[in-house]
């Protein structure tokens, strides 16, 4: 388990990645000279403070930064060059190859559509489903989620469902068309600690059964490290600090993770000194 | 749903006691006595007004001509006219259609004109199409729609020729009044539908949604519009009572012979009942339509339906 090599059959690459929001300067680009990579199946965490990059970096991947964002650098996905590829042919991609899970699920549902309606648009779009036999596929779905009584629940609104379920329609949405990256940011960011637990043993399962390529994003080092092969930690725009989970945890070379580390332990009430520290 | 649209009729009930209690102590408050209007040109003298006073009821304390006024109402009863001595109720039914086409003409022109004016701006704030729908929407709402109606008029009645400026000749008459009630109209559905597509699309279900590979017209149309349409029908259906109030105005200006004309001209004649049916008319259709409108909000979005249940 070790960071990917350039080059092989990669199945995302990122590199030297920058992305300026218009109405700033250049030099305070959120995004500047990130690069990773990770391989089919693969989990790579991206940690870090809020505001560090994380998130944009993701949308850059998908290309959902909003309007005016310049992105330079190069986002390979399977051999194709994502950075400067138009809308129409990145929509193919979207929600096929790759799924996006978002970091608020009380948010991430449109309020005024049923359930089944929003697992039904993705099957519909880029496997030609017809309404049953989207349906169905709805509620296996549904079912391997972990939600009960999946076929009634086609008819609910997203307000009658606790933040917890949402988060696993909006998990079965990312992965219904089996994609084979899949992007989660903040997954469980905005849910309770006891839910917390469930749904990113939901996420791993589900990769690693479906072998899914997973980039997990989160503040939280504690739940990438449970996760992810590969870690890395991003401030201020930059990816500080790159490699395997054990590396990274056990001798952290940038002060920055060590500081992250040593606030995780001190949380934790592990006195163990975070490894490396002198 | 049908329990929500009692619960509303119920409550309409005290707003409407309210209307008719104001409407006939507002009629009766204001200087001018009915009988010596009626009498105008022959010869007043106080026998003659006080025995039409008396066939008019005009004789009894207030509170006994309110009670009787109230009492036929429940029947159903708006009394005669003064002037043209025919049952109110006949005398409204003739001229409403030339008001409720005037008011379909201009919710018309509202939402078409205001719908995709609206959506133009919101989809993409800040661009030169956004500010040329702002500067509309401004303007709209800036001019009074009694003047828009004269410069409207003057340009293609007068000047061009191509519209008729009065009467009621079929649609083309219809043009010209839907116009200027309709625009500033728009003009609300514009700034309205602009401020709440934008307010939805930095909603995360709309990132969501782009990120399942939806094209950008169908996230417009199947997760956008629906919740912003939802925001915007309630100030649709306070508008609507603006329309009827503009409805008034416009009529007299294009000489259309509506209920909101002949309003005005009853009331020059102080012919209390026609007045008094008019307005509780009026009264009326304002609070079915904006209980008709909640209805619609509750059928945009199921979190309405839900805290009607509850």
């Amino acid at each position: 388990m070790s960071a990917v090599a350039p080059g092989g059959e990669e199945l995302l690459a990122v590199r030297d990645l920058r992305v300026v929001f218009p109405g700033t300067r250049p030099e305070d680009a959120a995004v500047t000279g990130v690069s990773f990579a990770m391989n089919p199946g693969q989990t790579l965490g991206l940690v870090g403070e809020s505001g560090s990059g994380k998130s944009t970096a993701c949308l850059a991947i998908m290309g959902l930064l909003a309007r005016g964002a310049t992105v330079t650098g190069s986002i390979t996905f399977r051999g194709t060059e994502l950075v400067g590829l138009p809308e129409r042919r990145l929509r193919p991609l979207r929600g096929k190859d790759i799924g996006l899970v978002y970091q608020d699920p009380m948010a991430a549902l449109n309020p005024v559509k049923t359930i089944g309606a929003q697992l039904r648009e993705p099957l519909r779009l880029h496997l030609g489903m017809s309404r049953k036999q989207a349906d169905e596929r709805a509620v296996e779905l549904l079912d391997r989620v972990g939600i009960d009584a999946p076929r009634d629940k086609l008819r609910s609104f997203p307000h009658e469902f606790s933040g917890g379920m949402r988060q696993r329609v909006v998990i079965a949405m990312a992965v219904s068309c089996n994609p084979t990256l899949l992007i989660a940011d903040e997954p469980t960011t905005a849910l309770d600690v006891s839910v917390q637990a469930q749904v990113l043993e939901l996420l791993s399962d589900l990769t690693t059964d479906l072998g899914i390529g997973l980039l997990i994003v989160s503040h939280d080092l504690s739940v990438v490290a449970g996760l992810a092969d590969d870690v890395a930690v991003m401030r201020h725009g930059s990816v500080v600090e790159y490699g395997s989970v054990h590396q990274v945890f056990q001798r952290p070379a940038h002060p920055y993770t060590r500081d992250l580390l040593a606030v995780v332990r001190e949380l934790e009430g592990d006195p163990v000194d975070a490894g490396g520290r002198p | 749903m049908l329990t929500f649209l009692g619960k509303r009729a119920l409550a309409a009930v005290p707003v409407l006691l309210g209307v008719v209690l104001l409407v006939f102590l507002i009629l009766r408050l204001i200087p001018g006595d009915p009988a010596q209007i009626l009498l105008f040109g022959t010869k007043a003298t106080p026998e003659r007004v006080a025995e039409l006073h008396q066939q008019l009821g005009l004789d009894r304390p207030v509170v006994v001509q309110f009670l009787s006024f109230l009492g036929d109402l429940l029947h159903g009863d708006l009394g005669y006219s003064y002037s043209s001595h025919g049952p109110v109720i006949d005398e409204i039914a003739e001229r409403l259609p030339y008001t409720v086409n005037l008011a379909v003409g201009a919710l018309l022109v509202a939402l078409l004109v205001g719908v995709p004016t609206g959506i133009l701006g919101g989809l993409k704030p800040g661009s030169v199409v956004d500010k040329a729908a702002t500067a509309f929407s401004v303007l709209g709402l800036a001019v009074p729609y009694f003047w828009l109606a004269q410069l409207l008029i003057l340009l293609f009645a007068v000047h061009l020729g191509v519209l008729p400026a009065l009467g009621v000749g079929g649609t083309a008459a219809l043009v010209l009044p839907s116009l200027s009630l309709g625009l500033g109209f728009a003009a609300i559905i514009t700034r309205m539908l602009r401020a709440a597509l934008i307010d939805v699309y930095s909603s995360p279900y709309i990132l969501v949604a782009r990120a399942k590979g939806l094209s950008s017209g169908r996230v417009l149309v199947s997760h956008a519009m629906r919740n912003a349409a939802s925001s915007v029908t309630t100030i649709l259906g306070l508008q609507i009572g603006n329309l009827l109030a503009g409805a008034v105005a416009t009529e007299v200006i294009f000489g259309r012979p509506g209920l909101g004309n002949y309003l005005v001209q009853q009331i020059g004649l102080k012919d209390v009942p026609t007045i008094q049916g008019i307005v509780l008319f009026i009264a009326v259709a304002y609070i079915v339509i904006n209980i008709l409108v909640d209805a619609a909000h509750g059928v945009l979005d199921p979190r309405v339906r839900k805290a009607w249940a509850s």
